[in-house]
């Protein structure tokens, strides 16, 4: 399988920090490519969000260098999920006792992509970080875990509501501030000649899913650099369009 | 930052921190000169991260504003002591736990206590909507109440320096923080008012009834007895306009909500509902004295009219005629005039099973009645409880046969099946299990014979034991049935042991199981008084067939 990525950060217009934290690891094994990608986008006000995405990256990247090696060797694919069940609820245990002992609110999201070669993929998701694929559609994989999202399945609200809704950045669920944390998971078989994007909520407010489509179709990626490029051209266009949070994406394409 | 030990405005000696925020801390002092003991508030311009974000201005307003409230739910400030770059706040120091505590671990407190801290908390925040300017509170919520020992709440952390104010727009923010929050508090564009506290408060009162907070599933988005079926409707109800997303569509003022609350017992669907009978039985009343009028002028013009044709009439006379000829007489006419309904038909079935036996004659005039009209009985509703009335009548009581040799019971029941079968075509009916087992008994005693022949009736015979079994169960339920029926399914069970009981072996029945069912009946049959002739000869015969059943049993287990 050949894996082709790149990703891109933006402490945006408005912000005084950048509390998005990204993981992007490619490894060649005896099982072929293995990719992980991860997105957190840290809260807690000034450098306490940051504090939070970067110890779920940390504690990824990690679990990428010392766990997933043995796991590999065995091809236990199915045991992956539930390692990082745990892994997230540590995450979330940890932070949370963190922000107990200061008094301070702080947490993040989570939206992970780990590929292993053509045999396997896992995608693990708290809050409103969000993976998509693409083919020859735009898919999203993830389902947002907010408030409004809520509203939006309770018919309280319509997604074109939720849009506007001054409530959309109200997440249900993050790492470091619930009492019990409910991770999504998807798994399957990687299908090639796709990409999947990975992002922060700032990358998506100001721009439309065609745009996305757009840059990211297949086809029209055909270098790291391309993409590259790619990225950081829908990342200002946020920022020309008045997108005030972090910006943060990653983009991985396999053939 | 005061530091222990240290002491402000030379007579504060601060003891302790009790609490902390972002922009504030909160400190116990001791007040050397009066020797009691306040809280301190500090509310610092320069906050622990650096960052000069706290207007002290804005803070010394809103304090000195706040000095002028009196109200006992409200602490007292008592000074405000300004230095640079920092405020302090000296006010009440409320001993006590806030009901947040009480709440860890999901425990939901009772009903009635939440009601009376809910018009405790109404009370303060209609003080506080009704000051000139209203001051809205906008942080209600457990963590920001105090329960003191002697029962009272006391709000606390009030509206100075209030972190969530602090909170850029579009910053993402987890839920846990805001749960109480109403949606018009979310963005930069709300308009807060007194609706905006009545739907905190909602939130708080759904977190303290069941012990869920709208930080988690199901976010406060659901009526409370989903969650817990015993709490009154009343209070869902008042939560749920507490709660609403439109602030219109809310109480719209604390005084409102207080009125709910005192009567939330009267805002129950169960006392509604007595209402509403209470309504009912009067207006039966009044229409039963409306009527009584009219029919007296009606009954008057009617007087001179033959009534013998009328079914009610028929029926009347059918009750109270004294000899079985008239009021068969009567019930047949009855039949005629209105066909589809049931009520003559029961009457002619008691008329015919008067003297403990149905007789071929009574048949003939019931299957003349009842065939005429079978296509539009079945069509009527409760049609399957007058099908089990004709069954049973069969079932215990039919006499064909009976002439020619001492049991006819065999007759009976395959006579009755096809009835027990219409009542089992209806599930509804509150005989239905009854019915299928004595169609199940019908069905068996109808194939066995030729099964047995077939030699092929193995198996069938365990059905048929636990249809008996079921069979009793519902006799021994039914304190009232009448001493035939009784004495009729003591007789089937003691004839099936008699006779089949080396089947039932066969079919893997344990000795103790049959043996268990004959000494019950035996007992039953022993402790039956009998009245009739009838049932004194029936009694008899069941009785003299103990012995043989207690040989048959034991013989049955000795061979295999």
């Amino acid at each position: 399988m050949q894996v082709l990525t790149a990703l891109h950060t933006d402490v945006g217009i408005r912000k005084q920090t950048n509390q998005d934290s990204l993981l992007l690891k490619v490894a060649q094994t005896s099982v072929g490519k293995v990719v992980l990608a991860v997105v957190c986008d840290g809260m807690g006000g000034l450098e306490k969000g940051e504090l939070a995405s970067a110890t779920v990256i940390s504690a990824f990247s990690k679990w990428f260098d010392n766990d997933l090696p043995p796991l590999l060797q065995n091809h236990n694919w199915n045991e992956i999920q539930a390692r990082w069940n745990l892994l997230l609820k540590e995450q979330n245990q940890r932070i949370g006792e963190y922000g107990k002992r200061l008094n301070i609110n702080l947490g993040t999201t989570f939206s992970g992509l780990l590929i292993i070669d053509e045999h396997f993929f896992l995608i693990g998701h708290v809050g409103d970080t969000r993976v998509y694929k693409i083919d020859s559609k735009l898919e999203l994989l993830t389902e947002d875990q907010t408030l409004v999202n809520r509203e939006v399945q309770r018919k309280n609200l319509t997604p074109e509501q939720a849009e506007k809704d001054p409530r959309r950045n109200v997440l249900l669920q993050c790492l470091g501030a619930s009492r019990v944390v409910e991770p999504q998971f998807i798994s399957g078989i990687p299908t090639l000649h796709t990409v999947f994007m990975l992002c922060s909520d700032g990358f998506r407010h100001m721009i439309s899913k065609e745009e996305i489509y757009q840059a990211f179709a297949p086809e029209k990626l055909m270098t790291e650099q391309q993409m590259k490029n790619k990225a950081i051209e829908l990342v200002e266009l946020n920022k020309v369009r008045n997108e005030t949070d972090n910006i943060s994406i990653i983009l991985i394409k396999v053939d | 930052m005061a530091s222990m030990n240290r002491i402000i405005d030379n007579k504060y000696e601060i003891l302790r921190m009790i609490g902390q925020g972002g922009m504030s801390k909160v400190y116990l002092a001791m007040d050397s000169r009066l020797n009691k003991q306040w809280a301190i508030k500090e509310i610092s311009r320069i906050n622990k991260n650096g960052f000069s974000e706290v207007n002290l201005k804005a803070a010394l307003d809103e304090a000195d504003m706040m000095k002028r409230l009196d109200h006992p739910a409200l602490p007292r400030i008592v000074d405000i002591i300004q230095e640079k770059d920092v405020i302090y706040v000296v006010m009440d120091y409320i001993e006590g736990e806030p009901l947040s505590k009480l709440l860890e671990n999901g425990n939901a407190q009772p009903q009635e206590q939440v009601i009376e801290w809910a018009k405790q908390l109404c009370n303060v925040l209609d003080y506080l909507h009704t000051c000139n300017p209203p001051i809205i509170y906008r942080d209600m919520k457990p963590g920001n109440i105090m329960l003191k020992p002697d029962g009272q709440l006391k709000l606390i952390d009030f509206g100075i320096a209030r972190e969530y104010k602090e909170n850029k727009v579009g910053d993402t923010v987890n839920l846990g923080t805001r749960g109480y929050a109403a949606p018009e508090q979310f963005g930069s564009h709300g308009q807060t008012d007194a609706r905006t506290d009545i739907y905190c408060l909602g939130m708080t009162l759904y977190h303290l009834v069941t012990g869920r907070s709208p930080a988690e599933e199901p976010y406060g988005g659901v009526p409370i007895r989903e969650l817990n079926p015993i709490l009154s409707s009343g209070l869902e109800k008042i939560i749920l306009k507490c709660t609403e997303a439109n602030p219109n569509d809310r109480y719209q003022s604390c005084a409102e909500l207080l009125y709910d609350l005192e009567r939330y017992d009267e805002v129950d669907d169960t006392y509604r509902q007595n209402q509403k009978k209470k309504l009912k039985r009067f207006g039966i009343v009044s229409a039963a004295a409306v009527f009584s009028i009219v029919f007296g002028a009606f009954a008057q013009v009617m007087n001179a009219q033959k009534v013998n044709n009328d079914y009610e009439v028929n029926l009347d006379l059918g009750d109270t005629a004294t000899t079985q000829e008239q009021k068969i007489n009567y019930y047949e006419k009855a039949i005629d005039i209105k066909p589809e309904k049931h009520e003559a038909y029961y009457a002619l079935l008691t008329t015919f099973k008067d003297d403990a036996s149905f007789q071929i004659e009574e048949e003939q005039i019931l299957k003349k009645k009842i065939n005429r009209n079978l296509a539009e009985l079945v069509e009527t509703d409760h049609y399957s409880d007058l099908a089990y009335e004709i069954g049973k009548t069969y079932w215990y009581y039919y006499d064909y046969g009976s002439e020619n040799t001492d049991d006819n019971q065999l007759t009976r029941i395959k006579a009755a099946k096809t009835w027990f079968s219409d009542v089992v075509e209806d599930p509804e009916n509150e005989h239905y299990a009854q019915a299928k087992i004595y169609e199940s008994i019908a069905t068996f005693h109808e194939e066995v014979n030729l099964k047995v022949e077939e030699a092929s009736d193995q198996g069938m015979y365990k059905e048929y034991w636990d249809n008996i079994e079921a069979l009793l169960d519902f006799t021994i339920e039914n304190k009232n049935e009448s001493e035939i029926v009784k004495l009729e399914v003591y007789k089937l069970i003691t004839n099936a042991l008699e006779n089949e009981v080396r089947k039932f072996a066969s079919d893997g029945i344990e000795k103790d199981d049959l043996l268990e069912v004959f000494y019950t009946v035996r007992s039953l049959v022993d402790e039956l008084d009998v009245s009739t002739d009838k049932t004194i000869n029936l009694k008899e015969s069941i009785t003299s067939r103990f012995d043989e059943v207690v040989k048959a049993i034991d013989t049955a287990f000795i061979e295999q």
